[in-house]
């Protein structure tokens, strides 16, 4: 908890820009709320490593979003097999189905299509959301929240120096 | 645009998949090895040992090694075991979502073989369902070696005898209360010289004046009105009488005919002369076959799951795959092959399955299975060709064909001990047959062909000596089994022509046994039946008696209504005429 609490506080009060941390926060919650082992997900991946996102937010959503997404299952399964079962629909996927290349992506399977198709929605309210919050974190709270003594013992902690120092690296972008 | 790429990352990614690709390789082949080892321990019930499984990428396809199955009956030996298997997988379908095996060939299968441990599973007993002990082996039991005691029959039969003498006794006992109940009324030997005395004094003796027979005439109205009554209790208790002796006499006679109609019923339910004798082929095979049945049906339901659709609620997480029509529609999981080929000291066998799937409608063809074995250690050879069809979903029709040539059966047990130690000390046998299983209904037709037979038994007395001596005349003969009925329990019904010389032999003895039997039930049911309706026939004598001393009394009654008025009558007449004439011999002119 503490370390992920640091992380979060790093982050947001790094010089990342916010569509680097908006971007990486969308990145992992489509790879957290889908099953891992589907194509779509390499490019997921792809794209976390080799955009200039952050990397850190991109595994701490990916961690968070999984959790959701387990909880959530039951209701991808049940939109993904509406979706696939719907009679208007079967033609188009009738007509997927014939491509290999897109049976690789396994979009006949209930909670891959519920979780991807959940997750697009989510994709621009999510980046709008998480932008304007980081925005306005650090305009009015960061301040506030440096001069804090919990932010100052934090700061102070040996854990904290670590992430800075790997942050100087470059571990950070 | 080139700042928004991070060419590092990109080297970092590959680099991080070919690791976890390396170690998931070097790490998966415990992992398969065990889920191969949970799997076939849930199928077979008994423990499964694989030494070790190998994963090769190009092609895509595992390696099995020393693997061995344990028979869950035979903890100690194995039903089979092999030194490889090879497993060949399509890799593009399985990265599509199905796990098709295009080939499973197994080297080296040996099958039944000694085990150095143990192979039980703890808590996987199976159930026993009394295997032990065989329906016919119990009619046997019951028909030949022990026909039932008449005292025994006696005791635990509800017989119409004890029935009929109970319900008498009841009836005498409500008869004899109505008639105590009438007898409290009736008129006692004092009641009736009282009447006698009285009548008498109204009637006899000179009438002194009009009002005196007045007063007599109203005294014995009313004295008339008593006899009457005494008299009408004395008819009604005849009446009672008469009825009683009717109803209790009808009982006593149906309780005569109870030990007819009970050892009727008897003999119908424990006296059935050869009709009861079980054939002798299913005595002599029929446990062996109770046994094939059972052990086939089994491992029939064992193998359902490999057989037919899943249509289990998908695990948390699972999801389900929904398919659409296709040219080239494909289960989630399909062994087009598995192929057995194996040879041993000259011996060989060769199995081939095909089309081994989960979901058999998606695929449209049935599994197929066929097994060929030539010079094996006991058996001449074996063909077994089978189609598995499932490919209409709720449906099944199976339908198995086989033949056993050349089965050398030495020292088979063909009884156990306690019934009759008989031994099939050697025989050839030819062994053909058709099974065809239509959703739930099981069809199954064998032939045994038994020639080259000898039959030998340790009794040198009784029974089973008798059977063995008819048995030892026949060199040859022919077992026919069908089976037939629910899947879940198939009636098993077994002829042979051993039946009709054996069957001869034995129902003399039985008969005889029998004739005896029914002596003596006859003789106990009759004793029972006459000691009560003899008790019950002298109470009726006595109610004859008493309905004759009451017809005394009622006639002694009648005499004194009738007779004594009469008398009266005349003696007033004549008092009448005497006083008239008197009276006319006082008026002058004789007026």
């Amino acid at each position: 908890m503490l370390r992920m609490t640091i992380k979060v506080l790093r982050v947001l009060n790094s010089e990342a820009h916010p569509a680097q941390i908006c971007g990486a926060l969308v990145l992992g919650m489509i790879i957290g709320l889908t099953p891992l082992w589907r194509f779509h997900n390499l490019l997921i991946l792809v794209l976390a490593f080799g955009l200039r996102i952050n990397l850190s937010t991109f595994f701490l959503s990916w961690g968070l979003f999984s959790g959701i997404g387990y909880l959530f299952d039951p209701y991808f399964d049940q939109l993904g097999g509406y979706l696939l079962t719907q009679p208007g629909l079967a033609s188009f996927w009738t007509g997927l189905y014939q491509s290999e290349l897109w049976r690789l992506t396994r979009f006949n399977h209930t909670i891959t299509l519920g979780s991807l198709i959940v997750s697009l929605l989510l994709v621009v309210p999510l980046f709008w959301l998480s932008h304007h919050i980081v925005v306005a974190y650090r305009q009015h709270i960061m301040q506030w929240v440096m001069r804090t003594r919990l932010m100052r013992l934090l700061m102070a902690s040996r854990l904290y120096k670590a992430y800075q120092t790997l942050a100087d690296l470059g571990g950070g972008r | 645009m080139m700042a928004a790429l991070r060419w590092q990352g990109l080297v970092a990614l590959a680099a991080l998949l070919l690791l976890f690709g390396w170690i998931w390789f070097m790490a998966v082949d415990p992992f398969i090895k065990r889920n191969i080892i949970n799997s076939a321990e849930a199928l077979t019930g008994a423990r499964v040992e694989l030494s070790s499984v190998d994963l090769s990428l190009f092609p895509l396809g595992v390696t099995l090694y020393d693997m061995a199955v344990a028979d869950r009956d035979k903890p100690m030996r194995n039903i089979f075991e092999f030194t490889e298997a090879r497993i060949h997988l399509d890799l593009l379908k399985l990265m599509l979502g199905h796990v098709v095996i295009d080939d499973l060939s197994v080297d080296a299968l040996r099958l039944g073989t000694q085990r150095t441990h143990s192979g039980a599973l703890p808590n996987h007993a199976r159930d026993s369902g009394g295997a032990e002990s065989s329906a016919a082996g119990q009619l046997m039991k019951q028909t030949l070696a022990r026909l039932p005691d008449p005292a025994d029959i006696l005791a635990r039969e509800n017989l119409l005898v004890v029935a009929r003498a109970n319900d008498l006794q009841d009836s005498y006992a409500a008869e004899q209360g109505k008639i105590d109940q009438l007898q409290a009324r009736l008129p006692d030997a004092r009641t009736v010289q009282d009447f006698e005395f009285r009548t008498r004094q109204l009637t006899q003796g000179k009438v002194k004046s009009v009002d005196d027979f007045v007063k007599r005439r109203d005294e014995l109205v009313a004295l008339k009105k008593d006899i009457h009554q005494a008299q009408q209790h004395v008819t009604m208790t005849i009446d009672q009488y008469n009825i009683s002796y009717q109803i209790l006499d009808d009982k006593v006679q149906t309780l005569r005919q109870a030990p007819a109609d009970d050892l009727k019923r008897l003999k119908e339910k424990y006296l059935q002369g050869a009709r009861s004798l079980p054939s002798v082929s299913g005595l002599l095979f029929g446990q062996e076959s109770e046994g094939w049945v059972r052990d086939g049906l089994y491992w029939y339901q064992r193998a359902q799951p490999l057989l037919q659709s899943r249509q289990h609620a998908p695990a948390r997480a699972e999801g389900r795959n929904i398919h659409f029509p296709t040219a080239h529609p494909l289960p989630d999981f399909l062994i087009r092959k598995v192929g057995v080929d194996v040879r041993w000291s000259g011996s060989q066998l060769k199995a081939t399955v095909r089309n081994v799937t989960t979901q058999p409608e998606r695929l449209g063809r049935p599994m197929t299975l066929a097994i060929r074995a030539e010079n094996l250690l006991d058996v001449a050879g074996f063909e077994v060709n089978g189609v598995f069809d499932r490919t209409y979903p709720g449906h099944r029709q199976d339908a198995v064909n086989f033949a056993v040539h050349g089965i050398a059966l030495k020292d088979v047990q063909v009884l156990s001990a306690e019934q009759l130690p008989i031994v099939m000390q050697s025989a050839v046998t030819e062994l053909s047959g058709d099974i065809g299983i239509n959703d739930q209904q099981l069809q199954a037709h064998l032939t045994g062909d038994f020639s080259k037979v000898r039959f030998t038994s340790d009794a040198d007395s009784g029974l089973a000596a008798e059977v063995v001596h008819i048995l030892q005349q026949i060199d040859q003969f022919i077992v026919m089994a069908e089976v037939k009925g629910e899947l879940g329990e198939p009636a098993l019904s077994l002829s042979s022509d051993l039946d009709d010389k054996l069957r001869s032999q034995i129902s003399d003895r039985i008969l005889a046994r029998e004739r005896e039997v029914e002596a003596d039930l006859s003789r106990k049911l009759n004793s029972r039946s006459q000691e009560v309706s003899a008790e019950y026939q002298g109470k009726l004598t006595e109610f004859r008696r008493r309905v004759d001393t009451l017809q005394a009394t009622q006639n002694q009654l009648q005499q004194l209504l009738d007779a004594k008025v009469d008398e009266f009558r005349s003696q007033a007449d004549d008092q009448l005429d005497k006083a008239k004439r008197k009276l006319k011999q006082k008026l002058p002119f004789g007026l």
